[in-house]
């Protein structure tokens, strides 16, 4: 791995580029530091030299992919990570960011959505070897995300933020730590989100999110669609708490994957500000 | 190692009711599937109540992904669609056809249709990442154009229709 954590620069925060934000997002090209692309867009080169290198000649940008599937126990699709490669050799990317999931089990099924690992030994071992398998294809370093999940598959080895740092610790990968989905677990679980904070080595946090969900029938639900007010104002001691333990903390980045009808300022703007003052605040500090 | 096929099975009791079910109710379904007793045990102890809600949203999440691209995939693809209809006339017979596809399989592999036939049009979203796509027939496709303009999905009436 010719890229490691302690090359990665501090970017700042930014926004989740997405189809219908391109226009904003061009007329505010000076309010966001960096972007976020989902990696399996640009898996065409058409797309990569169209769209996205129109983006990168004004934008730093960071690709995070959600299809790997890390958490299976069948090979790696190295069909998929040639593309992968290529997006991340386009961008110069110093990391790639993906998820502690399983999504898919070869062609049989692909539920297209992050659904959580089975956190066992035998789990483990498997992660960490995919692990150490992208980051040598990729040549940079790995930072993988936590989910949200309504459950958990009984008969584990290990509780999730055990799991999550043995991954770290075998691998020397780093972390993206979703804060909204640190929340939304909590709550519907009924836990206490420092308890999952304080178990995760957040040395290791590179890159964070943070998004907006929705209430539906006592569930929080991880929807990308609100602004960080109302309940999701809950993300914000979260972000206060962590981002000076979070030492290694390159980019911050604010989701958004529906309801577009508000102003660009009422959807992102504020809370980017808000976001990008805390963590430069932690940095001064 | 029965790894990769406790994590198939596992998926399957995400996607598929039935099998989830049965799952439930008796777990001789697994009796002839090569699994430790420890994955045996797990799969039939799943919190069938919150994997239900996990079905739920997936379902939701394709639906929103399907509506949300669909809408942006047939404006483009219109004219594309039509010119594509006009050139095979002996599709259908009194706005019947053959073959059915069980909604809403007929709109998704008219995505898939399109995608692959005019990657141009197309935006570049996930699709395969949240919708499964079976390959494209004709029959399929016709009762795609047809659901879409009779729901608003197209605006314009293809010249077809």
């Amino acid at each position: 791995m010719k890229k490691n954590l302690d090359s990665i620069p501090f970017f700042g925060a930014g926004i989740g580029l997405r189809t219908e934000l391109e226009r904003q997002l061009r007329e505010h090209a000076e309010d966001v530091l960096v972007l976020e692309v989902i990696t399996e867009r640009f898996f065409e080169k058409s797309a990569r030299e169209g769209t996205l290198a129109s983006f990168a000649k004004d934008f730093r940008i960071i690709p995070h992919g959600v299809k790997l599937s890390i958490g299976s126990a069948l090979p790696l699709d190295y069909e998929h990570l040639e593309k992968v490669k290529a997006v991340c050799e386009f961008l110069d990317a110093p990391y790639y960011s993906e998820h502690f999931a399983l999504t898919r089990h070869g062609d049989e099924f692909d539920t297209g959505h992050l659904s959580p690992i089975w956190f066992t030994q035998e789990n483990l071992e498997v992660v960490i070897a995919h692990v150490k398998e992208i980051q040598d294809y990729l040549e940079r370093p790995l930072v993988l995300e936590n989910i949200t999940s309504s459950f958990e598959i009984p008969n584990a080895d290990y509780e999730e933020p055990e799991f999550i740092s043995a991954v770290c610790q075998e691998t020397g990968c780093g972390l993206l730590l979703d804060l909204t989905n640190v929340f939304i677990n909590a709550y519907n679980r009924k836990t206490d989100p420092y308890d999952f904070l304080q178990r995760i080595p957040l040395d290791r946090v590179i890159h964070m999110h943070l998004a907006g969900g929705k209430l539906h029938h006592g569930v929080m639900e991880d929807t990308h669609s609100e602004p960080l007010s109302g309940i999701n104002e809950e993300v914000w001691p979260l972000l206060e708490w962590t981002a000076p333990r979070a030492t290694r903390l390159s980019t911050l980045i604010i989701e958004r994957d529906s309801n577009f009808s508000g102003s660009f300022e009422d959807m992102l703007l504020t809370d980017l500000r808000r976001a990008q003052k805390i963590i430069e605040d932690s940095k001064k500090g | 190692m029965s790894l990769p096929r406790f994590q198939a099975l596992l998926l399957r009791t995400y996607t598929d009711k039935d099998f989830r079910a049965q799952l439930a109710e008796n777990s001789a379904v697994l009796a002839d599937e090569d699994l430790t007793e420890h994955e045996r045990k797990t799969l039939t102890t799943l919190p069938f109540e919150k994997v239900e809600s996990f079905h739920n949203s997936l379902r939701g999440k394709r639906w929103g992904m399907f509506r949300k691209n669909s809408k942006r995939l047939m404006n483009a693809g219109t004219a594309f669609i039509s010119s594509f209809y006009i050139s095979s006339p002996a599709l259908f017979v009194d706005g019947e056809m053959t073959g059915a596809v069980p909604f809403p399989l007929e709109l998704l592999v008219l995505l898939k249709h399109l995608e692959s036939r005019e990657a141009l049009i197309t935006p570049k979203t996930l699709l395969e990442s949240y919708l499964d796509i079976p390959s494209a027939s004709p029959a399929s496709l016709f009762k795609a154009v047809l659901f879409s303009y009779r729901n608003g999905i197209i605006g314009k009436k293809p010249r077809i229709l």
